[in-house]
């Protein structure tokens, strides 16, 4: 076959595209692969907290406090605040080498109600995509009080979608799953989040703590309410428990600061719980 | 030679078939708003996108502000060319059709791009979001059968209404506009009933049924007969028009995915547990230049040359073929319900997959583990999934190669059918005068 000026012109423009894109895919795939293998080696993994509403970053510094006075582990408290333009500021840090920081993440706009729930959602999912270019874990943990659960569940359902990032443990703790309402009215935010259960992470292990003052109610929250989380996780995520704290500090706000509540927390949440520090955990 | 004649008998029995040339004729029409619409596609997709390709080799998010609200913006256009594309089909189509039978009707145009919107168009009950998912490109073919009804619904009970009538006053044109009511009301009571149906289809979410089953057959575990059925009837598809391939994206797979890389970056070696997960042997292999392989076609033509239109029309194409959108050259060369391209089109996806994993299965090259951007150009998806193995671009460098040989002798035969056409047609308009 006779090699004619077009052709030859078709060989060297295809030649120098190909090398002008080799080039640069290449660059991007050695920096690529190499955080991709700095996050598979990280052993970092963070607990994230989030507050509900009408609370601040600081909700959980007693319960952090206390939780170290018992484990003597001294996890890191780094407290992330996002604004409503998008700012986001850090206070605390984490201690080199603290491989089970808490990171509390709160926001301008804590209020109440199912739009707030979206935004903050959105906010969170902001913080978390910067979290996890800082730190580079490759799993983490989630509790959130409150309100602080239906924004895990937001975000689960709608912006969690991390090929390498696994969360483990989720701990609810007196989440108004159906808000104040009955359990026969269900409101707008429940039917959603039923709807949308199959995006749950199907290999997640879920814990949803309710408190009880007397037979019905934490003092705030419908246990009718906590107990309708139930349609959303169960039987989508691999387990679903449940867990009723009743007697003293049972009060809804009072719950980050109960004693049981705590000892779930490093039973089911914490990985340095003697029973979970064993390998495969 | 006795052997190439018959194949051109057959092809130019089949592209005479009325169906088949207005068809034909709409692509031609389209193609300007397929090339546009799918520029801007690259640009919102690959070029403005957090995991877009050229998003992430030029480092866009580093230096260039308010890339959301630009890409909203050519997202926009994007939905308004590709994305409507089956209802301007209809319009096309439904023209083209009453000027084959000599009553050329500018309103069958309009009353066809009505009724195929209203067919599918439903608002979601308590909200403001539309489903447009069957106005884009994906149901072209569906947009001209119903033009095509619908013009053929004017030839029989319109008037023939021109751009050239104008001249004849508004009160002869108003004559003409009303002796067209009465195929008008007939085609929109027919788009009426489909819309009605359609929605009673919609009421007991057997559309969702559908999608679920697909998924779900999907989402079990691998097996390599299923990868090559799957491609099969997706080039099939959009042959026959579906111009929009079903993605096979990661996510149908990704607990394999998911495993393989986490093996690969843990135990630093390529024994992966699936190392012919399809979602990475397809995307992977089956795909340089969009579906069929659409850039050795490209590639192709231009090598073949003669034609000087589709010289052109390669030309155009050439951008969008490296970042895998086939859908200018499909339009431009007439691929969809052409018969001469059918055979290539199907086979050699299928061929470069089987290839593929031969040397994947020899440990020749390593399998695909490694996320990839999306809109990355095809022949680069092995080099960068396999971390920047040569290997692998040596191979996909070599598939295309294969693949442009093969393509070569269609095109040829392509190229004699279509000038075969356009004698005929020489002639038979000589006759007329």
């Amino acid at each position: 076959m006779k090699i004619s000026k077009r052709h030859k012109i078709i060989i060297i423009s295809s030649i120098v595209i190909l090398v002008l894109l080799t080039v640069f895919s290449y660059c991007w795939s050695r920096k690529s692969v190499s955080i991709l293998e700095k996050r598979q080696q990280s052993q970092m993994s963070p607990v994230i907290m989030i507050p509900g509403s009408s609370a601040t970053v600081n909700r959980f510094d007693t319960l952090v406090a206390k939780i170290n006075q018992r484990d003597r582990q001294n996890h890191s408290l780094l407290k992330v605040k996002v604004y409503n333009n998008g700012k986001i500021t850090y206070t605390g840090q984490i201690r080199q080498g603290d491989n089970e920081p808490f990171i509390v993440v709160g926001f301008e706009n804590n209020h109440d109600g199912y739009s707030n729930i979206k935004k903050q959602a959105r906010m969170f999912n902001t913080a978390f995509n910067q979290l996890k270019a800082q730190y580079n874990f490759n799993n983490f943990k989630g509790i959130g009080h409150s309100n602080g659960g239906l924004i895990y569940t937001y975000f689960l359902e709608h912006y969690f979608n991390e090929r390498q990032i696994r969360i483990k443990r989720l701990m609810t703790i007196g989440t108004p799953y159906n808000f104040a309402e009955p359990s026969n009215r269900r409101t707008q935010m429940l039917t959603d989040f039923i709807k949308n259960r199959k995006k749950l992470p199907s290999n997640l292990t879920m814990y949803s703590i309710a408190g009880s003052e007397n037979y019905v109610e934490d003092g705030l929250v419908p246990l009718s309410s906590v107990l309708a989380g139930k349609y959303i996780y169960q039987g989508e995520v691999r387990h679903y428990t449940q867990i009723t704290v009743t007697g003293k500090l049972a009060q809804h706000s009072a719950l980050p600061q109960n004693q049981e509540v705590l000892s779930l927390i490093r039973r089911y949440i914490l990985n340095s719980h003697p029973e979970r520090a064993r390998p495969n955990n | 030679m006795n052997k190439n004649e018959k194949l051109i008998k057959w092809a130019m029995w089949f592209n005479r078939l009325s169906f088949v040339e207005i068809f034909r004729e709409t692509m031609i029409m389209l193609f300007p708003v397929a090339l546009i619409g799918t520029i801007v596609w690259i640009i919102s997709d690959n070029l403005l996108a957090p995991n877009g390709f050229l998003a992430n080799v030029l480092y866009i998010r580093q230096w260039f502000p308010e890339r959301q609200f630009f890409r909203a913006l050519f997202n926009d256009a994007t939905m308004i060319t590709v994305g409507w594309l089956a209802s301007y089909a209809a319009f096309v189509s439904a023209i083209m059709t009453t000027r084959r039978y000599r009553r050329e009707n500018l309103i069958a145009g309009i009353c066809a791009m009505i009724s195929y919107v209203l067919i599918f168009y439903h608002s979601v009950r308590g909200g403001q979001t539309l489903e447009t998912r069957y106005f884009g490109a994906g149901w072209l073919i569906i947009g001209s059968l119903v033009g095509y009804v619908i013009g053929l619904i004017f030839v029989k009970w319109g008037y023939h209404f021109t751009l050239s009538d104008i001249r004849l006053g508004s009160r002869k044109l108003m004559a003409r506009v009303l002796r067209n009511l009465k195929p008008f009301t007939i085609s929109f009571s027919g788009a009426f009933i489909l819309h009605t149906l359609y929605a009673v289809w919609r009421t007991f979410n057997l559309d969702a049924i559908t999608t679920q089953n697909i998924s779900s057959l999907i989402g079990r575990h691998s097996n390599y007969f299923l990868n090559i059925t799957l491609s099969f009837f997706n080039t099939l598809l959009v042959w026959l028009g579906f111009a929009e391939p079903v993605n096979i994206t990661n996510d149908a797979y990704s607990n394999e995915v998911r495993n393989n890389l986490i093996y690969a970056l843990t135990h630093k070696s390529f024994a992966v547990p699936y190392p012919f997960t399809p979602s990475s042997l397809y995307n992977g292999f089956a795909n340089f230049g969009g579906i069929g392989v659409t850039l050795a076609l490209v590639i192709g033509i231009l090598w073949v040359g003669r034609q000087n239109n589709q010289q052109e029309i390669a030309k155009l194409s050439v951008f969008p073929a490296i970042f895998n959108h086939g859908l200018p050259i499909l339009f431009g060369s007439r691929v969809f319900l052409n018969p001469v391209y059918v055979f290539p089109f199907i086979l050699l996806p299928i061929a470069n997959m089987l290839i593929a994993s031969v040397f994947i299965f020899i440990h020749a090259i390593p399998p695909i583990v490694y996320p990839v951007p999306n809109g990355t150009p095809g022949i680069l998806i092995p080099f960068i999934g396999t971390g920047g193995d040569w290997r692998a671009l040596l191979i996909s460098i070599l598939l295309v190669i294969m693949d442009i040989i093969i393509y070569i002798p269609f095109i040829k035969l392509a190229f004699a059918v279509e000038e075969r056409l356009v004698k005929e047609q020489e002639e038979f308009q000589n006759e007329d005068k």
